[in-house]
């Protein structure tokens, strides 16, 4: 019956208990060893930390989210209107595609301060910074799934005379739904950096703020407080673009969460 | 018989591709004739020009020279009633099989609602009724196949075009696939033109079969397989058979050599 249990749940048994196990020795070698707070804090330091500071979290918490998923939204749509633009017109994609590699080559964060200077110190900001960041792997893996098509299938569409139009409508952007989706995972997880990096540049609310601050004042309990809380929200994000996912492809084979019962090596 | 007897007319095709190194001579010279219900099987190895000529017949590329005729009208564009069966069933993944066979429905924006029965029938046809709404990633390569085959047939096209379409099957499928094309074909007796380079495959498929030797591609030889129908395992043991057999590998070797 254990067996069972095990063999169903290993894949995630097995990472959580190693988590586990990790934070009771860092808890024990504090507890030994008693470095000083602000070089090491232990597990339970750091969760005081989250429960003092109480209320207080509210503000920079919702800062930090809702600048996220603005940037992400926006990266989202204007990502796939830009992936289509590419595949629908060749003097599109010649005129936006050294644009988008150049976006893409130049480091954010020697870019950001550029950013507030021209567009002024605030959210609206950060957002753009978050927009920048996440844009190109969306263009990138929709460009492909739009043309990655089997020629036999451009073939027959050409012999029952589809427009281009239909054939965008029926056949690209179906077919780029896989690639939809892995290309939002990805932006999903760098739209958080991009937050993340706008608020070190010009910010003076959210998690990414409190990072700077805390470090600044040597409370390293609360900066690592802060970036427990930015990497929940990482994951959480990322895995709910998982779940939609999985909710927006009913023909295909899911990823199964638990092993499934073991599989004889044939 | 005369030249308007014949169903598809195809006349002194000569094909050139321009690219970067210099021109490519892809077919030359291939003429053929093919009558109304007859299945008729191209036997070539790789290089022959097969591609081309597959896309010529359907009109997606005009030749150099030449021209082809079917059922008396010259192709100058591409056809909407030719069922084109490729070597990879080529479905789409995110529709199911009903969806499938009616893309060449869909696609040329005919109502729907009057092939629906034309769906069943066809599912019928290549055996899988219990199927319909199910998505291709469920289904066999066979079964893909013949799903494939199906949406071929759904416009009740002129003829069907078949580039190997067994061709990625295991050796057991192939035959049972074989099998069931004869039997469809018994069925509703569409002219079929069906390319391949197994031998064995167009000995016992076709009425006719033409040989063509590669680059750049030719006829190099044509024969009227006259074995009785319909087809059946016991046709392959057979002295005929295997007299025609012979004579094909024959053919194709002289091609070779030269």
């Amino acid at each position: 019956m254990i067996k069972d249990f095990w063999y169903r749940y290993k894949q995630v048994l097995i990472p959580l208990i190693t988590f586990i196990g990790l934070l009771v020795f860092w808890q024990m070698y504090v507890i030994v060893k008693q470095p000083p707070r602000f070089l090491l804090p232990s597990p339970v330091d750091i969760i005081e930390t989250i429960r003092e500071f109480g209320n207080g979290w509210f503000s920079h918490v919702e800062f930090t989210i809702s600048a996220t998923l603005l940037g992400f939204i926006a990266a989202i749509v204007f990502g796939v209107l830009a992936a289509i633009g590419i595949v629908w017109s060749k003097t599109l994609d010649a005129a936006i595609t050294p644009i988008l590699v150049v976006l893409q080559v130049v480091p954010k964060v020697a870019f950001a301060p550029l950013l507030f200077i021209w567009f002024g110190i605030g959210k609206h900001t950060i957002v753009i910074v978050t927009f920048l960041v996440a844009f190109f792997p969306i263009v990138i893996n929709m460009t492909l799934g739009l043309t990655q098509i089997e020629p036999e299938l451009l073939m027959l569409t050409r012999c029952y005379h589809m427009s281009k139009f239909k054939v965008l409508t029926k056949i690209r952007i179906p077919n780029s739904i896989p690639n939809f989706f892995s290309g939002i995972k990805v932006a999903s997880t760098l739209a958080v950096i991009g937050a993340i990096i706008g608020e070190f540049v010009g910010s003076n609310v959210g998690l990414g703020y409190l990072v700077i601050i805390a470090n600044n004042n040597l409370n390293t309990p609360l900066a690592m407080a802060s970036i427990l809380i930015i990497s929940i929200f990482g994951l959480i994000l990322y895995y709910l673009m998982v779940l939609i996912e999985r909710f927006c492809m009913p023909w295909e084979e899911p990823e199964p969460l638990f092993q499934k019962k073991e599989e004889p090596i044939c | 018989m005369k030249e308007n007897d014949f169903y598809i007319n195809v006349n002194d095709l000569t094909h050139i591709y321009e690219t970067r190194t210099g021109d490519v001579l892809a077919l030359e010279d291939v003429s053929f004739k093919v009558k109304k219900g007859e299945f008729f099987v191209i036997l070539g190895p790789s290089g022959c020009g097969k591609s081309t000529l597959i896309k010529i017949l359907s009109g997606l590329l005009t030749p150099t020279k030449g021209d082809v005729f079917v059922n008396g009208q010259r192709v100058v564009e591409p056809l909407k009633k030719v069922g084109i069966v490729f070597q990879s069933p080529i479905l789409l993944k995110w529709s199911t099989v009903a969806e499938n066979i009616l893309l060449p429905v869909t696609a040329l924006g005919l109502p729907v609602k009057d092939y629906i029965d034309k769906v069943d029938e066809l599912l019928e046809l290549v055996g899988l009724q219990d199927f319909k709404d199910k998505y291709p990633r469920e289904l066999s390569g066979g079964m893909q196949q013949r799903v494939s085959i199906a949406r071929a047939l759904i416009l009740e096209p002129d003829f069907l075009l078949m580039d190997e379409p067994f061709g990625a099957l295991d050796a057991i499928t192939r035959d049972v696939m074989n099998f069931e094309l004869l039997k469809i074909w018994e069925k509703k007796n569409q002219t079929i033109l069906f390319i391949t380079h197994s031998i064995d495959e167009a000995a016992l498929m076709a009425d006719r079969v033409m040989v063509m030797s590669p680059r750049p591609g030719r006829v190099e030889y044509s024969v009227d397989i006259e074995l009785e129908r319909p087809r059946t395992l016991e046709t392959r043991t057979t002295e005929a058979f295997r007299r025609y057999v012979a004579d094909l590998y024959k053919k194709l070797d002289i091609t070779h050599m030269k």
